[in-house]
């Protein structure tokens, strides 16, 4: 008896792992009704057998990832460059265009370096408190500013601008649409960034297939159009 | 001495003395990185335990004050204690870290959850803060923006002495989205209550700036409890102009009175001040280069009644961001 009860509990250990559904984190900052971005995934073949949990700010998802890693994830290009935890394995593009640059933007038009190193900078945060003074470095080079100030949403990037919380915001082009409220100068530009991209759990070696069969619809959600899969 | 005797009372001895040192830290509270202020009510303790969840990565200690007396209270714990910075929450915290910071104890501070910060803590050097009044800018702007794109011109009655920077803040930010504000002075009046009412009632019932709505300020000697329902509530029922407000049970059909309102959103209040204590303790920003901001994630309320009365119509695109209250 003892020993069929051994059986048994060996036996479900073994064969718990690959019957639990494998689990996406999806964290991209933009703007839009989450229950809309979560159903269009839920809804979506692609995703069948896996459980899909959408977040609208980067600490929850690396909050939850802390408890259980995500088997995949869809997440901004810079959290490759600062954590070693997922790897890229596909690419998210609208039409054709697989990248982006980062705006830096203020309610006044002239502007000089002096004034950025005394003045205040509002961004979104999408790699963490911790590495968002990196992000900012490998952005604008060369750019030093007295303060940073993050934010969870980039609809909030525009009101920091107007009721003075910041002098700059660093804003992706790809939010800018959406967010401007009033005229604003850009004063500088990145290099051209990768928008999102679609990461698996390191060390893992998961099938990778159902990347190529996700909707447009499901993507056109979160504002692109096609997944561009790694070699 | 037997020499066994002797390593057992050095092992008792050691373990007494760990013990010892592992109790000074948690009987004194001694080190922690951030020390929240705070008074007893459940509003103020549930936002506590909001910050307490965005600063998980730092060592929070709480300290409830409630009168003038728990001054000895709050100056002996700053001094046991010795948090790298202080979260103040409400104007009683606010108001011992000033008479503590004037006796030449200075901590770095951020204070939130308290009235008037800008005007409280314009000249401070050494508290920082996020002011709990919703900005003109975020419900006049958010209303235009989701629920009535043709608002040109919104009048607002205020005390100069109290709202004078709050006011002038709002003319200029809301001029920046097309939006002309259009002050009206209660200076005086608000010690004559007939005279008061009379303006209130005028603006309301008659609009005669021709405005497309009414901003409405949280004040108490504006809204009294004598001229709430004889004077707002009958004058907000003609539906001459819709009402924006920053107070949630304000919108509310069975009262008639606000139709939109933007409230502070908890959670995102918590994000905010957390950044900035994030700043002063990990990047070493002092509070003077943080200054005092105004607050930036809130929640929209409608009254559907109203929204109905008025014609509005919201879109599907927005409708998610605004809670219609039936």
């Amino acid at each position: 008896m003892i020993q069929r009860l051994t059986f048994l509990c060996v036996l479900a250990l073994l064969v718990a792992p690959r019957l639990r559904a494998e689990s996406v984190g999806v964290y991209v900052p933009f703007i839009g009704d989450i229950r809309v971005i979560q159903n269009a995934f839920k809804n979506d073949p692609a995703f069948r057998g896996k459980t899909v949990t959408v977040f609208s700010k980067f600490k929850d998802f690396k909050g939850m990832s802390k408890i259980s890693k995500f088997d995949f994830a869809i997440l901004p290009s810079s959290y490759g460059r600062y954590y070693k935890d997922y790897v890229a394995i596909g690419q998210l593009k609208k039409g054709d265009v697989p990248d982006q640059k980062y705006l830096l933007l203020s309610l006044k038009n002239k502007i000089s370096i002096k004034n950025l190193a005394k003045g205040t900078v509002g961004l979104v945060d999408e790699v963490g408190r911790r590495k968002t003074k990196s992000l900012i470095k490998d952005l604008f080079a060369g750019s030093v500013f007295k303060q940073i100030k993050r934010v969870n949403k980039p609809v909030d990037l525009f009101p920091m601008l107007v009721l003075g919380n910041a002098d700059f915001i660093i804003i992706s082009q790809r939010n800018l649409a959406n967010v401007k409220e009033s005229k604003a100068y850009t004063i500088d530009s990145s290099e051209a960034v990768s928008l999102p991209q679609i990461y698996r759990r390191q060390g893992t070696k998961s099938s990778q297939d159902w990347l190529t069969k996700i909707k447009r619809e499901t993507l056109m959600t979160l504002d692109f159009s096609e997944v561009e899969v790694f070699k | 001495m037997n020499p066994s005797r002797f390593i057992c009372l050095k092992q008792t001895a050691f373990l007494l003395i760990m013990g010892f040192a592992w109790m000074i830290p948690s009987m004194s509270g001694w080190g922690k990185d951030v020390l929240i202020v705070l008074s007893g009510d459940d509003s103020f303790k549930n936002f506590a335990s909001k910050l307490e969840a965005e600063l998980s990565d730092y060592q929070v200690e709480r300290l409830e004050v409630n009168t003038d007396s728990d001054y000895p209270i709050y100056k002996k714990t700053i001094e046991t204690v010795k948090p790298k910075v202080l979260i103040l929450l409400d104007n009683i915290s606010v108001k011992f870290a000033q008479k503590l910071n004037q006796s030449g104890q200075s901590h770095k501070a951020i204070a939130s959850m308290a009235l008037n910060l800008k005007r409280l803590l314009a000249d401070d050097p050494h508290i920082a803060g996020v002011a709990y009044e919703v900005p003109g800018y975020t419900v006049v702007s958010s209303f235009k923006k989701y629920v009535k794109p043709e608002l040109e011109k919104i009048v607002v009655i205020y005390r100069e002495e109290e709202f004078h920077t709050f006011v002038k803040d709002a003319k200029t930010q809301l001029a920046s989205s097309g939006v002309e504000l259009i002050p009206v002075k209660i200076d005086g009046f608000a010690h004559l209550p007939k005279k008061m009412n009379r303006i209130i009632k005028k603006h309301l019932t008659r609009n005669p700036e021709n405005a497309d709505a009414f901003w409405l300020i949280n004040d108490n000697k504006l809204l009294t409890k004598d001229n709430f329902a004889s004077i707002w509530i009958t004058s907000a029922r003609k539906n001459k102009l819709p009402i924006l407000c920053g107070l949630k049970n304000f919108v509310n059909p069975s009262l008639g009175f606000c139709t939109f309102a933007a409230i502070p959103s908890e959670a995102g209040l918590a994000s905010q001040v957390s950044d900035y204590v994030f700043s002063v303790i990990d990047e070493g920003a002092l509070p003077a280069d943080i200054g005092v901001d105004y607050l930036l994630e809130t929640k929209f309320y409608i009254d559907e009644t109203k929204y109905k009365h008025f014609e509005f119509s919201i879109t599907d695109k927005h409708r998610y961001l605004i809670e219609f209250v039936k």
